[in-house]
Order: structure tokens, then C-alpha cells, then sequence
């Protein structure tokens, strides 16, 4: 076989090419926890077409013994196992690398390369041998080059058979067909080639202290833990699984074990319009509630989200953004909402938006979120995006403080509200802070105020009258100062070689940003890092910026949002800021980080 | 080239009793080659020694066996009844060999294994097939030969030249796949006419069972050759109606199948089986295996 002299341990990327609906996706989240479970860093990205069957669908593994999570951007083993994609499959493994595909209908003269292993495995055929059903056997095929894989990279058996034991708990019969078809891939692997491959796996105890979660369900448990008790949404890509999340876990803590009620409520609106609707009014009834949903969906919002500025109601929003613009590519990832997000609805209107870059920090930013739209009494948007929400990543084990109270922000008491020695004033800030105290409606008769959209003054009544308006919008921006003190830091990464160079940037580019600086070092290039984790940006944001000469602002979209709030929110050059944009939908891969640093450094050398 | 005409008397068995020339016609060509003079003769087979031979003076050969009238002599090929084809003379050979297996084995001659038709999926996903089922209408690509003129120059050259790759990659994806059935389980069928509407020769019917008759007035397409059978399934499970096929006019398309959202309808890749005499020996070594662990 050619290409496999070298010998590549726990560093390398396994890609499944399969057809949307045929159950694959099982079959390659077994894959990568078992190579979770033998102690080795990994992760998983999956690449699925908005559709419901039939299409292409990619699952890509990396296998980084260094813990590195982002795209390498290259295949050393495809399992193609989709007759449609061959080619494009069969193009895309890296030299010396293996293709194995199924040779139910063998096709060397198709699937050839010199420079690459193909390996043929009548995996159908031995399925269809095996299984009577059609279904069956599809879903089987699945099963067989898990096992096959299991002989050629070697995963240990026992563990897969411990992952097939606990997903099909219920049904021994499952478990049996199941491990049948992994015998069969696993067998047919061992008996006719040289297993295990040189590219292949090797326990580890490097996940210790970690858990394998997607953003959606750490972002739903954030909620369950900051009190949220009322969910509004209307079904959208990629955000539903934070609702069915959110639901199951509701199901199993938030039900009365005595009388089965539920204390909860999930609504499914008619459109996301009114899903923000159902927030807006029950936040504003003192419950914590929130909506999930994406890109489209925010823009319909943005009419109620104007609203809840301008009256002051808390809401949490979960932006998980994909490809925009418009209904863009529902299933690719993207961080096009930036901006949308931070100036959602007309009029001078800015929303605190917080960025969280992985799964755990969705726990914790959704956790955040609650306490400071409480606290500053507005929207508080949450933008994730595809990458994080809907694929499982390796995070340290998620934590929480049992002394945990939620911040609720100036609530008025009905008893301190019948003590006020006169009105009770809705929008009177008392402190400075740009904050008023609010009541919640049925506390005392004394504390309720109109809520309204309309220009108010600070006793929340109509007025047209430019003075008291003028009073609101500036106690307003008051607040936004409050809001940028109260908003998380920055997460920031400095390295001591470095000189006057850094880089910004936000949400999913994480990984590939870490291993930019990990592999531009090696290379004698060595940058600071900040990761904005909120807007509005922190004093420390402004500071890491005016340490640095030059900075690489790093994001997944094509017109530098990031770096266009950076240059209206802060007094930073632009012409010293330089963009590095990836947004083809893909997440990102740090090799598009290190070529655009290292020819700026190059040019920079030079000049 | 100029011929004699022949007028010619046959006697009762068909041979030649009598001829005499009549006329004689010219047949204008450029070359003549002879192919004549071939003839099936046993002169050397001693008469008396228990093979009889015909009218035709061609050994007496049984069509199962290939033995000849003598035990243990068989015939096979052109030799045994009279001149066929290289496919038939392949053919004799290996049935002679059985013979010849068992003869040795002294075991009966005529007990042989059965032949049959083994039927295998051909489905590798939901719209995935282990053969190419998409038929290319393309014309038929036309063998290129040598120059006439240059063949004549030279008798034993290679008349054809071969495809190019290009030829042979598009000749092979006219194939039909006549080897692939259009096989029915009633049991799966939802009834959703999704392969009657796809159907391109209309030859799949759903509807009431009954006698042949009223079957066959509900057809889609009437049907060109009354003598074959339709393919009429069980009950549907349903409905009760039954699935009918006229497998006169399936052109093994695979559309039905493609379509098909529970895979009642699967291409099969079918496989005749022809036992050998390998397959006789290996059968013979089992047995021999098992009445010595019996004994
Ligand atoms: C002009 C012509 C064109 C044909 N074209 C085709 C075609 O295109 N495709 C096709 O499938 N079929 C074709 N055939 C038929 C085909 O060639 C025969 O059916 C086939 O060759 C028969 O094979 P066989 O082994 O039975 O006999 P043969 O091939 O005739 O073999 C008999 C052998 O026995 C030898 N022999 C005879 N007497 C003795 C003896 N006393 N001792 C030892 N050896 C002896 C002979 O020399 C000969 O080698 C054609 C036949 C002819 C005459
Ligand atoms: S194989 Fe094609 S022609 Fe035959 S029944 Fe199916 S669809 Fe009709
Ligand atoms: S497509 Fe399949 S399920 Fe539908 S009617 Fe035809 S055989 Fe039945």
C-alpha cells in the first residue's frame, strides 16, 4: 500500500461521507465518543444538508493527541460512503492517507489514487447477508464500518460495545443487531488487511476532567440553573435543540414529583415574532424566560426587541447564527449577526450581546445572561453559532457554585413599594447606575406603571415633550456605561515572547485561533490574544488593544463586524487593525489563520 | 464465381439419394474464401465394440449423461450430435465430466445437481445500487475494423481494432442489466403508486384480485404477448388489491425500486447456477465426510 510508512498516532482526521437520513449520524457520534472514551482528545464536526433525505453529509474526526479542536482542514482516512461523492471525496485525502469505501459494487478503476491506500469492504453486501430488513440493513451498513474502523485505527471493542450497551439500553435486541454488524466490518477488516493501520490510535488519559457536549444542551442547562422557568420559541436551524433540550431536562427537574405538574412552560409560538412576545410578557410578569432561535428569526424579533429596550423589560435571546443573509444556508456556520445583533431594531438602540466560544462557556454565559438582563432590565443576546451549538466539543467538565442566587437586579418589593412616601416612579434611576427600579405587576396596586414603546418620561407616561424624553434615552445610555462594567471580560492570552503584535477575536474562532499561535510559534511568530467575550467591550478590551501596534481581527463573516463595532466603540486606528474573515460556512481551520499572520509577518519583515 | 445447380432426390431417412446438374449461375465477388468440407466422421471408431451409431452415422449419445452406448465412453461437442457451437461443445464437456466423476465413483449417472437461480440485492443504501442503473441512451458505439482491402492482403489479421477507453466506458453503460429482476415484496408495499406513476413502459398495475380476466382489463398497458404469465403478488396488506406485472414489457429500468420509499420493490442481481464437476466431488467429499463421522 503506498503512503504508509509513517506512522501517525492519535493525530489525524477520520472524514465519513455518508447520505443525509440514512441514520449515519449515530454511527459516527459512537465513533468519536469511544475515541473520547480511550482517554484521546477529539472532536467532531458535522456537515449536514438542510434537507431531510438523500443529500450529502459529511462527519469529520479529529484525533489530536495536543487537544487541538479545530478544523486541520485536512483527511488522512475518508470512509466514502456515498456513491455520489466519490470523486470529490476520493480528491480531498491528503497524500498518503487511506480511502475506504464500501465494495459491495467494487469500483477500482473509479476510486483510484497513487499516491493514497483504497480499501475496499463489501460492507452491503455483508449487511444484506446478515439482516433482512431494508431499514435494517441500512442503518446496519452504518454499524459495519464502525467496526471495521475499530480493527484498522484501533478502537478498542469493549468500549464500543460499553457505548452501543448504553445508548440501547432498553432494546437487547438493538444491542445484538448492532454489535452483529460490527463483528462484521471488524472481522472482514482483521482477516483481509493489515490491521491496525500506521495511521491509528493509541489510549490515552488526556480527557480526564472533560466532558463531550454541544453548545445547544450546555446552553439549555444554563438556563435551567439561572431559574428560567418560561421558553417561547418558533422552530429554526440551528437553534431547536436548545429548546428540546431545555424541554427534556425540564421534564425530568422542573415537574412536581408528587403531582406531576409542571413548572414550567414551553411555548411554541407562531412565528418568532410573537415567540419574543410571550418573553416580553412574562419576564415583565417577573418570570425569567427566553427565546432561541437564529439569524431569520432575529430579524423578525427585532420590532419587540426595540421595544424591550426602549421598556426596559429583561429577556435572553440565543442567537445560534448561521449562514445568512436572508434564509442564507440554514445548516453551515457563520458569525454573520454580529452587528444585527448589537443595533437590532430602529432608533438609537444598542444590546448587550455576549459571545460565548464554546459549549461550557454557553453554560455559563446563559447563566449570565439572566442575571444581567435582570440586572440592567434589557435584552441580552447570546450569540453562539452552528459550530458550537450543534456539534459536540471537549470542554472541561461544566461547574457550578451551590451559593449561586440569581441577580434579579432593583426589584421593588409589594412591601417597599406601599412604604414609597409618594409615587412609585417607573423610570427614576436612583443611584446613578442608569438603572430604575421596576415592580412586578400584582405586588401592590402602588407599583404598577404602563408599559410602553411610545416616548414616556421618567414616570412612564406618554409625552412628546423633548426635555422628559430626552431624560429617558440619556438615563439610557447611562446605563449602557453600567452595562459595559458589568458585561464578562475578555479572555486574554498572552505569551511572553510576544511583542507588539495581537490578535482579536470572538466565539468559535477560538480553537483555531489557539492553534494558530501554538504553530506560528513554533514558527518564531509569537501574538497576543484576546477573545471578546461581550459587547458592550470592556475597559480590558480597550487596554489589550492599546498595547498592541497591530492587531488581527479574526471572525467568521465576510464584512469585519467585529472589527466595525471595534472601530465604532473604541478609539483603536483602523488602519492598524487587520481582518482575517473566513465564511464559507464551514467552521473554521487555523491553517487560514497562520497564512494570513504569517504573510503579513513576512511583509512586514521585508518592508 | 460460377456454380453447377443441383437438382437432388432424398430417400425416406433425408439423405441424398440422387442429384444431377441442371444449370449453372455466376455469383460476381471480389475474393472467395472456402469454408466447406467440414464433416462429423467416425471411421476410426471400430464398429463392434458397442457404440452404436444413427442414420447419420453419428454415435447414439444420451442428451443427460453424454454416454455413448457403451458405459463409460462419452461424446461431447460437434461429436455428439452433430455440428453446434464452440458454447455448446464448452457446455458438453463439463456435463461429460460429471458423467465421467461419477462414473468413476461407480455412482448412477443421471442423479445430478439440481440447477437453479440464486437472487441476491443489489441495494446498497436508500438510492444506492451496487451496479450502474443509470442508462445511458446513447447510440451504439460501432467497432472499428481493419480495411477490407488490407484484410484480404492479409488473412489471419485481427479483423477488430477495440474500443477506445472513452468507446468502451460509454458501450458498457448502454448495458441493460437484463441480469438484474424486478422482485416484489408484497409485505412492504405501502400502496403509494409512487412506482406505478414512475413506471416508464407503464407495466405495474394495482388492483382488485380476481380471475385473469378482470386482471387483465384493469392493466395499464394491454398486454403484447398473451402467452407469458403476469407476476401477480399476494394481498397487499392494506387494500387486499394485488401488484401486477407484466414482465413482457419491464425494461429493468430500476425506477420502481429507485422509488420505492419501503423497498418492496428491489433489484436482485440474478445468478444461474450450473453445478460442475467440482461442485459434484465437493458434494461427494461432504457426504463421504458425514458417513464417516456416522460410522
Ligand atoms: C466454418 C465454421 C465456422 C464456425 N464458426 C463458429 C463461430 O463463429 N462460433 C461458434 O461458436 N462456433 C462456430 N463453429 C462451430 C464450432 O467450430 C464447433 O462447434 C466446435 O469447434 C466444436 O468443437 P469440438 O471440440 O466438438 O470439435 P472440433 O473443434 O472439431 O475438434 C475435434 C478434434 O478432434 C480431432 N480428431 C478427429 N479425428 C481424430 C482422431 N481419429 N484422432 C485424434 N483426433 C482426432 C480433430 O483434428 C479436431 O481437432 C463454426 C464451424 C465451422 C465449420
Ligand atoms: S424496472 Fe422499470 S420497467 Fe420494470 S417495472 Fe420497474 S420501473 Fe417498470
Ligand atoms: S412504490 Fe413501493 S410502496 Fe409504493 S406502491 Fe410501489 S411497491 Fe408499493
Amino acid at each position: 500500500m503506498p503512503g504508509n510508512a509513517k506512522s501517525r498516532i492519535n493525530d489525524f482526521v477520520v472524514k465519513l461521507a455518508n447520505v443525509n437520513g440514512t441514520g449515519s449520524a449515530s454511527a459516527n457520534t459512537l465513533l468519536m465518543k469511544a475515541i473520547f472514551r480511550m482517554g484521546i482528545p477529539v472532536t467532531g464536526k458535522n456537515f449536514f444538508p438542510s434537507n431531510i433525505q438523500g443529500l450529502p453529509t459529511w462527519y469529520e474526526i479529529r484525533v489530536s493527541r495536543k487537544g487541538y479542536l479545530a478544523r486541520s482542514g485536512s483527511v488522512d482516512i475518508m470512509v466514502a460512503m456515498n456513491q455520489a461523492t466519490y470523486a470529490q471525496d476520493l480528491a480531498e485525502v491528503s497524500p498518503g492517507g487511506t480511502l475506504i469505501y464500501d465494495s459491495t459494487w467494487p469500483r477500482e478503476s473509479v476510486i483510484a489514487r497513487p499516491d493514497i491506500a483504497v480499501i475496499g469492504i463489501p460492507l452491503a453486501r455483508m449487511c444484506n447477508e446478515r439482516f433482512a430488513k431494508t431499514r435494517v440493513r441500512i442503518l446496519m451498513k452504518n454499524m459495519a464500518y464502525v467496526g471495521a474502523l475499530a480493527a484498522l485505527i484501533d478502537i478498542e471493542l469493549k468500549v464500543i460495545e460499553k457505548l452501543v450497551r448504553e445508548t440501547f439500553a432498553s432494546k437487547q435486541a438493538l444491542i445484538e443487531s448492532n454489535m452483529d454488524a460490527i463483528a462484521l466490518g471488524y472481522d472482514y477488516a482483521k482477516k483481509h488487511f493489515a490491521c491496525p493501520l500506521p495511521t491509528r490510535l493509541k489510549r490515552l488519559d488526556k480527557t480526564a476532567g472533560h466532558i463531550m457536549i454541544d453548545g445547544n444542551t450546555a446552553a439549555a442547562l444554563g438556563c435551567v440553573y439561572a431559574g428560567a422557568t418560561v421558553g417561547a420559541w418558533y422552530p429554526i436551524t440551528p437553534s431547536t435543540s436548545l429548546m428540546d433540550a431545555f424541554r427534556a431536562f425540564c421534564e425530568e427537574f422542573r415537574k412536581d414529583p408528587n403531582t406531576g405538574e409542571r413548572n414550567f412552560c414551553v411555548v411554541q409560538a407562531e412565528d418568532e415574532l410573537a415567540a419574543i412576545g410571550v418573553v416580553l410578557g412574562a419576564t415583565w410578569n417577573g418570570a425569567r424566560a427566553f427565546t432561541p432561535t437564529s439569524g431569520p428569526g432575529m430579524s423578525l424579533m427585532n420590532e419587540f426587541l426595540g421595544f424591550a429596550y426602549f421598556a426596559e423589560l429583561p429577556a435572553v435571546v440565543f442567537d445560534v447564527q448561521r449562514v445568512g443573509p436572508s434564509t442564507g444556508m440554514p445548516t453551515r456556520t457563520q458569525q454573520g449577526d454580529i452587528l444585527a445583533a448589537a443595533h437590532a431594531s430602529h432608533g438609537d438602540t444598542r444590546h448587550v450581546v455576549l459571545f460565548p466560544g464554546d459549549p461550557r462557556e454557553c453554560f455559563e454565559l446563559s447563566v449570565a445572561a439572566f442575571d444581567l438582563a435582570d440586572r440592567l432590565q434589557t435584552p441580552v443576546l447570546v450569540l453562539s453559532d452552528l459550530d458550537i451549538g450543534m456539534n459536540d466539543w471537549m470542554c472541561r467538565e461544566l461547574e457550578w457554585d451551590p451559593a449561586y442566587r440569581p441577580d434579579r437586579g432593583k426589584v421593588l418589593k409589594p412591601r417597599t413599594v406601599a412604604r414609597l412616601p409618594g409615587r412609585f416612579n417607573r423610570y427614576v434611576d436612583p443611584d446613578g447606575d442608569g438603572i430604575a427600579p421596576r415592580t412586578i405587576p400584582g405586588g401592590h396596586p402602588k407599583g404598577s406603571y404602563f408599559v410602553r414603546g411610545s416616548g414616556h418620561n421618567r414616570f412612564g407616561e406618554y409625552t412628546e415633550d423633548s426635555d422628559e424624553y430626552l431624560e429617558v434615552v440619556d438615563r439610557l445610555r447611562r446605563k449602557w456605561t453600567t452595562a459595559a462594567k458589568l458585561v464578562p471580560d475578555p479572555v486574554i492570552r498572552r505569551t511572553r515572547k510576544a511583542g507588539n503584535w495581537g490578535i482579536v477575536s470572538v466565539g468559535s474562532c477560538n480553537p483555531a485561533v489557539n492553534e494558530a499561535i501554538d504553530r506560528l510559534a513554533a514558527k518564531g511568530i509569537h501574538l497576543n490574544y484576546c477573545r471578546v467575550r461581550a459587547f458592550p467591550f470592556t475597559r480590558k478590551v480597550e487596554r489589550f488593544l492599546d498595547q498592541h501596534d497591530y492587531v488581527f481581527v479574526v471572525e467568521q463573516n465576510r464584512d469585519a463586524q467585529l472589527k466595525s463595532l471595534l472601530m465604532l466603540e473604541t478609539s483603536y486606528p483602523a488602519d492598524r487593525m487587520h481582518s482575517i474573515l473566513s465564511y464559507g460556512g464551514l467552521p473554521m481551520d487555523y491553517r487560514c489563520v497562520v497564512e494570513a499572520i504569517e504573510e503579513a509577518y513576512l511583509a512586514g519583515v521585508a518592508a | 464465381m460460377s456454380c453447377d445447380v443441383l437438382e437432388v432426390d432424398f430417400d425416406a431417412r433425408g439423405a441424398i439419394a440422387s442429384s444431377g446438374v441442371v444449370d449453372e449461375t455466376t455469383i460476381p465477388c471480389d475474393d472467395v474464401v472456402l469454408a466447406i468440407g467440414q464433416e462429423n466422421a467416425f471411421p476410426w471408431v471400430e464398429r463392434d465394440i458397442g457404440i452404436e451409431f444413427d442414420n447419420w452415422n453419428v454415435p447414439v449419445v444420451d442428451p443427460t449423461t453424454f454416454e455413448s452406448t457403451r458405459k463409460g465412453v462419452f461424446f461431447g461437442g460437434d461429436a455428439a450430435f452433430g455440428p453446434k457451437n464452440i458454447i455448446w461443445a464448452v457446455e458438453h464437456g463439463h456435463q461429460a465430466a460429471i458423467s465421467i466423476h461419477k462414473y468413476c465413483q461407480g455412482a448412477n449417472l443421471s442423479d445430478r445437481l439440481p440447477r437453479g437461480v440464486n437472487l441476491t440485492t443489489a441495494k446498497m443504501g436508500i438510492h444506492e445500487w451496487s451496479y450502474s442503473n443509470d442508462y445511458d441512451p446513447a447510440g451504439r458505439r460501432i467497432m472499428p475494423h481493419v480495411d477490407l482491402k488490407k484484410r484480404f492482403r492479409k488473412l489471419n489479421i485481427e479483423v477488430e481494432l477495440g474500443f477506445s477507453a472513452e468507446d468502451a466506458a460509454t458501450e458498457v453503460e448502454r448495458c441493460l442489466n437484463c441480469d438484474l429482476q424486478t422482485v416484489f415484496s408484497a409485505g412492504l408495499c405501502i400502496e403509494c403508486d409512487a412506482c406505478i406513476d414512475v413506471c416508464p413502459v407503464d407495466c405495474l398495475t394495482i388492483t382488485p384480485n380476481g380471475d385473469q380476466k378482470t386482471i387483465e382489463a384493469n392493466l395499464k398497458t394491454a398486454r403484447l404477448e398473451p402467452e407469458q404469465e403476469l407476476y401477480v403478488s399476494g394481498p397487499l396488506k392494506h387494500t387486499n388489491r394485488v401488484m401486477v406485472k407484466d414482465e413482457n414489457l419491464c425494461v429493468h429500468c430500476g425506477l420502481c425500486a429507485e422509488r420505492c420509499p419501503t423497498g418492496a420493490w428491489d433489484m436482485q442481481k440474478s445468478t444461474v447456477v450450473i453445478p460442475y464437476a467440482i461442485d459434484e466431488a465437493e458434494r461427494d467429499e461432504q457426504l463421504c465426510r458425514e458417513t464417516r463421522k456416522a460410522g
